[in-house]
């Protein structure tokens, strides 16, 4: 098992080199630089700016030491936000970017395990439709329609929720949650359903089974 | 058996429903309380400001979200009134002009302070000014000070001493400014936050003064000379100014927070603001503003703004350097079409570059939608029924916007004109390369006026004007521009000489008008003192907020 991670850690040293000067190259031969604006900019201040950022000198140096900046963790300046470190970008997002994927796999988790354990006690009623066919309408529902549905139900209409923001206004993060949750609590219910059946059809546990009536809660 | 499986259905369900019931209580769901009503309470605008700022560092950034949040947090030599756009005094109680306009000498206040106590006098003018004349600091907008004395050579290099420059401190609190011609607009220059003074001492804390992307101005470092002061800056969440003690206007200033969100996404935007989230939002997406219309929402504003949509003619290329061409093509754009079926949010069409009403200026232009004698006049230059004409482009910036316009202009010269045209979007760098590279034949362009006077779009296309991009040169043009104007006598006269200048610009027609923009801002009805204006500036001094009693919000 080590060694298998350890394998994959090496194989993506080569694969991260290659993505690196790619993308090195591709950006510099573009056409338009980080300076270019609407506005004239004379061509003595665009050679003071890219001595400030190092674009002054040759292609080759500048690549070594952007390489060697990557190794050791920092990605640079940035040219959009004057001032702002790339990894200071990175670190004002990457929290929320967690938080919010954490709290939707639990929305996720809860109501795609609840859905497909309800629909699996009684196959082909009434009570295995109802939410099989919600799950159906939740994968097939793409986030960008079920986000704007509610905020306009529970945003707009009712007022319940904040509409916008991310640990501003209380509230204001179950509506991401809950759209980026839905989509895979769909896939989870079909998959916990199909689960609960085949141990109940492949009879893993026959000999319980045949002691007593077969009862949800001994799955659980 | 049934029972039980019953039982477990009602325990989950029971379960989800407490779950959700709790997160509704926890989220204070069936109050009314909003950002909104909570903000007329404590005196907290919540102001919709587009995208995250790039800078807060008035001699380096450029764009509109920023320009909102430097003018709460500084201020400079001279205000402008909210409502007719005139110079009233700011740092400066007063000011004398010279008899031949070009000495300016400004008085200050001597109570005026930083927003950490310390003095602020005529010496921070001259080290700001200075330091925004730095080529290092990459100021865009350096030539916002190009008319005065020596400040475009000290820029360029041409000249070293900065001593040379027309800029000085007579004493304390006398500050002289000396101009290269007489400039009628300087005092307008000087509301511009190029202009602003900056605080010597914290930027020399975190940098050299040339330095780009020092940490001066964030969270607890930035010091201003503004109403407001940053309280908070957390990138792509918002920025919170909150007023500043040592202000000397600080007894009237009114608000006592401004939150300002950076919100990308103009849709999110617009239901923030039907939510009941923000006081305002400045960008209202075009299909929603005829339900706004439709039912005559107060909180709808659309006004003229001081910026005009066009087409750059490159003149040097062979079949557009006939002016004949260029006027046909100018001819058969129907832009009533244009503003009233695609853009659909007032705006005006436009038949000279300078917006109408730009300081009492109205362009006077022969240019009109006229398709006969468009036609005509291709036929003159050799293309009957448009036979023969060299296959043409539009070059645009990659938007839907300025693809369906595209769009529209392609379709309409091919109906008056039987000419065929293509389209060519590139993304934004790209394309601003292609332009300035004067590597287009026809180019999309936009520009909004920095400030309220009719140079500000003429002078563009002067001989070597860095943004003339078209490789238009008419000296007679220049010479109305650069010396008739100046020097006029009084205000009718120099209106005048736009007039005609403008009038010879229309007819060689290196640029095709569109249209002047408009400014649709959604502003809550309890926001007091939001005076519209041609610029699309507000003034944070003079809002205040009051609930309108009985409505809810």
């Amino acid at each position: 098992m080590l060694r298998f991670a350890l394998n994959r850690l090496l194989q993506a040293i080569p694969v991260l080199l290659i993505v690196i000067s790619a993308t090195f190259l591709l950006v510099h031969s573009a056409p338009g630089g980080p300076f270019s604006a609407d506005k004239a900019v004379p061509p003595e201040v665009i050679k003071a700016l890219e001595a400030q950022y190092n674009l002054d000198q040759p292609l080759w140096q500048q690549y070594v030491s952007y390489l060697g900046d990557v190794l050791r963790g920092d990605f640079g300046p940035s040219f959009k936000y004057s001032g702002r470190t790339v990894n200071e970008l990175i670190a004002a997002g990457l929290p929320a970017t967690a938080e919010l994927a954490l709290y939707a796999m639990l929305v996720a988790l809860v109501i795609g395990i609840s859905a497909g354990v309800i629909a699996a006690m009684r196959p082909n009623s009434m009570q295995d439709y109802v939410p099989m066919s919600a799950a159906m309408l939740g994968i097939c529902m793409p986030s960008f329609l079920l986000g704007p549905l509610l905020v306009l139900v529970f945003g707009i209409h009712l007022e319940w929720l904040p509409v916008s923001g991310w640990g501003d206004i209380p509230g204001d993060k179950i509506m991401p949650s809950i759209t980026l949750g839905t989509g895979y609590a769909a896939y989870i219910a079909r998959l916990s359903r199909g689960g609960m059946l085949e141990v109940s059809i492949s009879g893993l546990y026959p000999h319980r089974a045949r002691q007593r009536p077969l009862r949800a809660v001994n799955y659980l | 058996m049934k029972r039980q499986l019953s039982d477990l259905t009602f325990s989950l369900c029971s379960t989800i429903a407490l779950t959700l019931l709790s997160i509704f209580i926890l989220s204070g769901c069936g109050t009314s309380e909003n950002n909104v009503s909570i903000g007329n309470r404590t005196g907290t605008l919540h102001w919709g400001n587009g995208t995250e700022p790039q800078s807060l560092d008035p001699h380096i950034a450029t764009g509109v979200p920023e320009h909102k949040i430097i003018i709460a947090l500084m201020e400079g030599l001279v205000l402008k009134d909210s409502k007719t756009l005139e110079p009233r005094p700011g740092v400066a109680t007063s000011w004398d002009i010279s008899e031949d306009g070009r000495v300016y000498t400004f008085h200050l206040r001597k109570n005026a302070r930083w927003s950490n106590g310390d003095p602020h006098n005529a010496h921070d003018y001259v080290w700001s000014w200075w330091r925004a004349l730095q080529p290092a600091l990459g100021n865009l907008y350096a030539y916002m000070y190009f008319s005065i004395e020596n400040a475009k050579e000290y820029y360029e290099g041409s000249i070293k001493d900065f001593d040379q420059v027309g800029v000085k401190a007579l004493d304390d609190f006398t500050l002289q400014v000396r101009l290269k011609n007489p400039t009628p607009y300087f005092l307008q220059l000087l509301d511009h936050y190029s202009l602003y003074p900056v605080h010597r001492q914290t930027i020399e804390k975190f940098g050299g003064a040339d330095e780009r992307g020092t940490r001066w101005t964030y969270e607890g470092n930035l010091v201003g000379n503004g109403a407001f002061q940053l309280l908070e800056w957390k990138i792509n969440r918002r920025v919170v100014v909150e007023r500043n003690p040592h202000y000397w206007d600080a007894e009237n200033i009114k608000l006592n927070k401004i939150v300002f969100y950076p919100t990308e996404n103009a849709i999110t935007e617009e239901r923030m603001f039907r939510a009941g989230q923000l006081h305002y939002s400045g960008t209202v997406p075009a299909d929603k503003v005829a339900t706004y219309q439709s039912r005559n929402d107060p909180a709808l504003h659309i006004d003229p703004y001081l910026g005009t949509y066009f087409y750059r003619l490159n003149v040097r290329v062979p079949h557009l350097q006939d002016k004949r061409v260029r006027r046909a093509l100018g001819m058969t754009i129907d832009r009533e079409q244009i503003t009233q079926r695609i853009l659909k949010a007032g705006q005006i069409p436009a038949y000279a570059m300078t917006p109408p009403n730009t300081m009492g200026y109205f362009p006077e232009s022969d240019l009109a939608f006229n398709p006969e004698a468009a036609k005509q006049l291709l036929a003159e230059a050799g293309y009957p029924n448009g036979e023969g004409f060299p296959a043409t482009e539009i070059l645009y910036n990659t938007s839907e916007g300025h693809r369906k316009i595209a769009v529209a202009i392609q379709q309409m010269w091919k109906t008056h004109l039987n000419i065929d045209v293509k389209l060519l979007n590139q993304e934004w760098k790209v394309y601003l390369n292609s332009v300035s590279g004067r590597d287009y034949e026809i180019a999309r362009a936009g520009w909004i006026g920095d400030y309220v006077d009719p140079n500000n779009f003429l002078d563009m296309f002067l001989c070597n004007g860095g943004n003339n991009r078209t490789g238009w040169c008419n000296k007679e043009y220049d010479r109305l521009i650069l010396e008739e104007a100046p020097t006029a006598k009084t205000h009718a006269e120099r209106l005048a000489i736009f007039t005609a200048a403008e009038k010879m610009l229309m007819e060689d027609m290196p640029v095709i008008p569109i249209y002047i923009y408009t400014s649709n801002n959604l502003v809550n009805t309890s926001v007091k003192n939001f005076n519209d204006n041609i610029l699309n500036q507000p003034s944070f001094k003079e809002i205040y907020l009051e609930a309108d009693t009985g409505v809810e919000n």
